[in-house]
This record gives structure tokens, C-alpha cells and sequence, in this order.
């Protein structure tokens, strides 16, 4: 397949014996990283797995010691990693807006992302999920919440719909993989007898037959209406964690909206950084084309400019009151301790990448790649300032408390175990290459006017 | 006399199990420690006297068993968590009583009690001293008209109606797609016409 896939057709212009062979040909490109890991993968994968150790060593020391050997205190008792937590919900929302809306709009050059955002978004709420459980200082106590727990509360309704959208992202990876894990099946017969047993059960004895096609196809239209509704409540739930207290910062009816279009900015960028580390590692930049960075970089810029209308309405407005409570905060924001990190968030994570990628050559692979990474960051950071600020700005005074019990800065602790977090993310995602293609032949090749499902039909004849 | 116990925080030292706290003494020796052994023996006697619609707290001081006059005593009735006043307080005459009105519409515990309590803080000559009673009171405290009813802030066998319903909907709908997508992967298998079980020739 010399040529560049667009994507834009839907009636195929190839004859059946160059379709046949162009099917051959992504088989061997999505397969080609399966089969072989080079060096430097194996050392990512290490140096992953020994942050990871780190974190696992942190951790035993907080279960063992308590939460006393993080920073949080009575007053930041939020910090690394409920920002940390919110992040990651915050990424998870990709999938939702790439598999799914894309698809329900038909925005065809979506099809070869699909599978990087939906295991970005699996990944991101399964440590998600994690990370609040770590928060906790005591783990079992996460019992609680079903013994004693009150629908009244949002913590519930967090529970919830973390978990629900933790198994409908699980089963959108899935039903669109099954085509991928029966090829895997197929053809990697030299792999361990452990991953060739994984492939037969995953893969339910998927023989491309039209009722299996038809049941995949309904599943994943079923699911891709599903999951939109569950992205936007569990990305507005957790903004109600926030704004259903009375504290200045989080005291707004603007939170969840806020937090969802953030979270399409955070996501999109992680796509964009995921995109060009496997069209480079991989060497599939036939399917992840400069024409993706070129779209995503026009939809990046869009979601910049929603969420920094929703940062205008999030501080302008209070800033234009300036209620004590409020005010107090803001100036800390803005011109106080937290202005050092308050302005490059605001400036590199929102401002300049969406003016950068106005420009058609800022939207080439890697110059969009580094903007990415900034946006990634500074939606990281803006996750931070979310939260801790607003901790160490109650209403009522701090007073009567230890001086270092009015500031925060995590410990080593914290530090180790938040890395590790974001290191089993990678972790997970890589593992994940390494299983399974990360293009979606069926539908990339559907997007081309290649109908699989029909040429596995004309085989089953 | 006067002590105060500070322990600022900054001063506590943890040293493994052990706790060690430090205590400053910010009184003064000298006529504030005769002050504290005499306040001990100084005592107020509280009597609520109720007659229709006048209702009166009376404190007796006396230090040695001697009236004490002139004397600012406050009074006191006993809430939840803390003290409230009632009035300005009242000075003791030469009888050392002092005696104020009880406002009526002050509410009692549930069962009908109300402690009140009179209290004279830091005199130079009798030092701290409180009495206390509790009478029957004609103005009961009644639970709270929403008290058990049903609300965002009930308990969990009390959350609304309207809150049950919508959410145990969204969570059947929801979780019921759910239920029927994971069948559909059971019926993908069972379409499946492959059979690894069968012996390679």
C-alpha cells in the first residue's frame, strides 16, 4: 500500500486482487510490533517497571505508616493525588470523543485513532480508579462506600459511574479488537503458549462469519452511543466531587461543563503524543498520516478555545466581584505563590497552542507532537491548581495549626506513587501494542471502501 | 488565680510512640495564689423559681459560707455543644444573690430539663466559680418539622423518592445495555464455526 490512506471514500476504487493484497499488507504493518520488540522498547518497558517499583515501594510505606508520610494534612487534604485522579478521568474522555462522536458525525479519518484513544481512555480510568483507592490511607475502607454509602452522595454516584464506565470503555476496545485477536491467533502462532491461549479465549472463536460481523457491528454502534452520555457524567460527576461544597474556587454551576471540555483538550493531546510515538516506533506512518495530525491539530484548536472560554467565565467573573473569600484565592492565582505555575498553564497549556496551531506547518507531526506535550502538561498542572489552592483557601481561617500545615508540597511519597501512576498508564498502553495492533484494520480499511466484512464473506463461501 | 494551659502545636514533638508536650504557666505566683485557694471555697447555689408566666434564675455566692455583694455573676442554659447567655448578667446584693429573668421562650431539652448555670470568671477574690441546676422546664425542644422526612441530607434509608427513582432508572438502563452487549459476545462465540477441539489430521 504505497500511497497514503484519506479515508474519505467509501465506494472502493481497487480491484479485489489489490484489495486483497492491501489487506495483506496492514496485516503485516499492524502485526510487524507484535512480533518483534526492539531494544529501546524493552528498556521503555523496563524503566517503566522500575518507576513503577519505586511507587509500589511508596506505597508500602504509606500502608504502613498512614497518610502521615504524605503531605496532606487537615487542610490540604486533597492534593497529588486527587489532581492526579482528576486528570486521569480527564484523558479517559478521549475515547469517548474520537471512537464515538467522530464516528456518529462522520468524521471518517478517525477510523486508524480509534483503538489508541480507547486504550488511552481504559488505561485512564483504570488508574483513575486506582488512585482514589491509594487516597484513601486505608484501601478496605473502600467497602464503606457500599455498606454505608448514600445515593444522596456524590461520592456514590463517582463510584458508580467510574466503574460503569470503566467496563463500557473495556467492552468498546473490545467488540472492535475481536477481527484483530482472531488475526492474532491466526498468524503469531511462534508466541508464548500463554499468549496464544490469550488470543483463543479473547478472541471467541471469531471466524468473520456474517453473524458475527452484524453482532460485532450492532455492539459497537450500540456502545458508541452509550459511552457519550457515561464520558460526560463521570467527567462532570467528578467536577461535582468539587463544586457541591462550599469553598471559593469550586463553588460554581460552570464546573462540569468546565471539566468536560478540558478534559476533550487533555485527551486529544495524549492522541496526538500516542499518535506520533507509534507511527515512529511502529513505522506506521501509512495509517497515521501527517493528514490525522493535520485534523487533530484543527480539533485541538477548537477545544482550546472552548475551554479557555470556560476559563474566562471560571475567573472572570469572581475576579470581577472579588468576594473576600475569593479574592484571597485569586490573588494567590494570580499574582500570589501559585502564579509561577497559574500563568504557563494558562499561557503554553491553552493560549499559545491554540494560536501555534492556526498555522498549517505547527500541525505537522512533530512540531504538533511538542505543542501536545505542552498542552499534556499543562493540564496536569492545571489539575493541580484545581485543587490544592482551594484547599488552603476556606472559609474560615487556618489558624491553631502547625505554619507548614498551611501550604503543601507532596512528599517523596507521593511523588514516587502519582509517577508510578502515570508510568502503569504507559505501562499498560505499551503492553497493550505489544498484544495487539493499535490500527483497527477492519474499520481503517472500511474507511477506504474495503468492506472485510464482505471479503470474509466471499471466503466463508 | 489565673492558669492557663497553652500547648501550641508547633511545640509537640512525636518521638515514636511518645508524645511530648510542653505546658507554659502564663499565670503569676503571689496574691492570685491566695486568690485560687480561696476561690476554692467559694460557691454559687442556683434556684429557678417558676410562677405563671415570670420566670427567674437566682445565684447565691458565698465564700466561706459568707455572702459575697457586688459581684457580676453571669447566667448561663446548657445547648448541644456549648454554653449560651441569657441577659447581661446580674450583680449579687448584700444577700450575694443576684437574679435575673429566664427568657420564656427559651427551649429545654426534649424530656422538659434545662440546665442553668451561673458563672463569675477570674475574680480577684473569689477566682472561677460556677453553680449550676436543672429544673423542669414548661417549653419542651421538638424535633424539627423535616426531622425523619425524607432529604438530600438524610440519612440513607431517607434519600428521596425522586432521587431513587431517576437514579436506579439511569443504572437499569445503563447497566441493562450493558448486560445485553456482554450477551451478544456469547452469541458471537456460539456462531463461531471453528472447532479447536477437533483432532488435527
Amino acid at each position: 500500500m504505497e500511497k497514503n490512506i484519506h479515508h474519505t471514500a467509501h465506494h472502493s476504487e481497487h480491484t479485489p486482487a489489490e484489495e486483497i493484497a492491501m489487506r495483506r499488507e496492514m496485516r503485516d504493518d499492524v502485526l510487524r510490533p507484535i512480533r518483534h520488540t526492539s531494544l529501546l522498547g524493552k528498556l521503555w518497558i523496563a524503566t517503566l517497571l522500575v518507576v513503577i517499583g519505586i511507587g509500589c515501594y511508596a506505597y508500602y510505606i504509606q500502608l504502613t505508616n498512614g497518610l502521615k508520610v504524605t503531605s496532606l494534612r487537615d487542610y490540604a487534604s486533597w492534593g497529588l493525588y486527587i489532581s492526579n485522579f482528576v486528570f486521569f478521568v480527564a484523558i479517559s474522555l478521549v475515547g469517548a470523543l474520537i471512537s464515538s462522536v467522530l464516528r456518529l458525525t462522520n468524521f471518517e479519518w478517525h477510523r486508524p485513532l480509534t483503538r489508541v484513544a480507547e486504550i488511552i481512555a481504559v488505561a485512564g480510568i483504570m488508574f483513575a480508579g486506582l488512585i482514589i483507592i491509594i487516597d484513601m490511607g486505608r484501601p478496605e475502607r473502600l467497602l464503606n462506600i457500599f455498606i454505608h454509602g448514600r445515593i444522596q452522595s456524590p461520592i456514590v454516584w463517582d463510584v458508580i459511574v467510574v466503574s460503569t464506565y470503566l467496563v463500557t470503555s473495556v467492552l468498546f476496545l473490545y467488540f472492535p479488537l475481536l477481527p484483530a485477536i482472531a488475526l492474532c491467533r491466526d498468524e503469531l502462532t511462534d508466541k508464548p503458549k500463554w499468549q496464544r491461549w490469550l488470543y483463543k479465549v479473547l478472541a471467541l472463536g471469531w471466524d468473520g462469519n456474517e453473524k458475527q460481523w452484524k453482532l460485532m457491528k450492532k455492539c459497537v454502534s450500540i456502545l458508541s452511543v452509550l459511552v457519550i452520555p457515561l464520558a460526560i457524567s463521570i467527567h462532570t460527576v467528578t467536577a461535582w466531587l468539587f463544586a457541591t461544597t462550599l469553598r471559593p474556587g469550586w463553588d460554581s454551576t460552570n464546573f462540569g461543563p468546565y471539566f468536560v471540555a478540558g478534559a476533550f483538550q487533555a485527551g486529544t493531546a495524549c492522541v496526538i503524543i500516542a499518535m506520533f510515538v507509534f507511527s515512529r516506533a511502529y513505522n506506521l506512518k501509512k495509517y497515521l498520516t501527517d493528514l490525522h495530525f493535520d485534523r487533530m491539530g484543527k480539533l485541538l484548536v477548537f477545544l482550546c478555545l472552548v475551554y479557555a472560554y470556560f476559563n474566562v467565565n471560571e475567573y472572570l467573573v469572581p475576579a470581577f466581584k472579588m468576594r473576600e473569600a475569593e479574592a484571597n484565592l485569586l490573588n494567590d492565582l494570580f499574582s500570589g505563590p501559585f502564579s509561577k505555575v497559574y500563568w504557563p498553564v494558562q499561557i503554553f497549556g491553552m493560549a499559545l497552542p491554540a494560536i501555534l496551531l492556526l498555522f498549517r506547518k505547527m500541525r505537522r507531526p512533530l512540531p504538533i507532537t511538542i505543542i501536545a506535550l505542552f498542552v499534556v502538561v499543562g493540564a496536569w498542572l492545571k489539575r493541580y491548581l484545581i485543587v490544592t489552592p482551594i484547599m488552603l483557601h476556606p472559609y474560615l481561617p487556618i489558624q491553631n495549626v502547625p505554619a507548614n500545615w498551611a501550604s503543601y508540597f507532596p512528599s517523596w511519597v507521593e511523588i514516587s506513587i502519582v509517577s508510578a501512576s502515570l508510568a502503569g498508564v504507559l505501562l499498560i498502553i505499551t503492553l497493550f501494542s505489544k498484544l495487539f495492533p493499535m490500527i483497527s484494520i477492519w474499520e481503517t480499511m472500511e474507511g477506504e471502501g474495503i468492506d472485510l466484512e464482505e471479503m470474509d464473506n466471499q471466503n466463508n463461501k | 488565680m489565673k492558669i492557663i494551659n497553652r500547648i501550641k502545636a508547633e511545640n509537640t514533638f512525636q518521638v515514636k510512640s511518645f508524645v511530648l508536650l510542653i505546658c507554659f504557666f502564663a499565670g503569676s505566683l503571689g496574691q492570685k495564689v491566695l486568690a485560687q485557694e480561696e476561690s476554692s471555697k467559694a460557691e454559687i447555689k442556683v434556684t429557678v423559681d417558676i410562677k405563671d408566666s415570670v420566670r427567674t434564675a437566682t445565684a447565691l455566692l458565698t465564700l466561706n459560707g459568707a455572702p459575697v455583694k457586688e459581684k457580676s455573676i453571669n447566667f448561663f442554659v446548657k445547648r448541644l455543644y456549648s454554653l449560651q447567655s441569657i441577659g447581661e448578667g446580674a450583680t449579687t446584693d448584700e444577700s450575694g444573690a443576684a437574679t435575673i429573668d429566664i427568657p420564656k421562650d427559651i427551649p429545654a431539652d426534649m424530656k422538659g430539663n434545662l440546665d442553668v448555670i451561673a458563672k463569675i470568671e477570674d475574680d480577684e477574690n473569689v477566682g472561677t466559680v460556677k453553680g449550676s441546676t436543672t429544673v423542669v422546664w414548661p417549653v419542651k425542644s421538638e424535633k424539627s418539622g423535616h426531622w425523619g422526612e425524607r432529604s438530600l441530607s438524610a440519612a440513607r434509608d431517607k434519600a428521596p423518592f425522586y432521587l431513587i427513582l431517576v437514579s436506579n432508572m439511569i443504572i437499569c438502563v445503563i447497566w441493562g445495555t450493558i448486560f445485553y452487549v456482554l450477551l451478544q459476545l456469547f452469541k458471537i462465540k456460539k456462531h463461531s464455526r471453528l472447532n479447536f477441539n477437533k483432532p488435527k489430521k
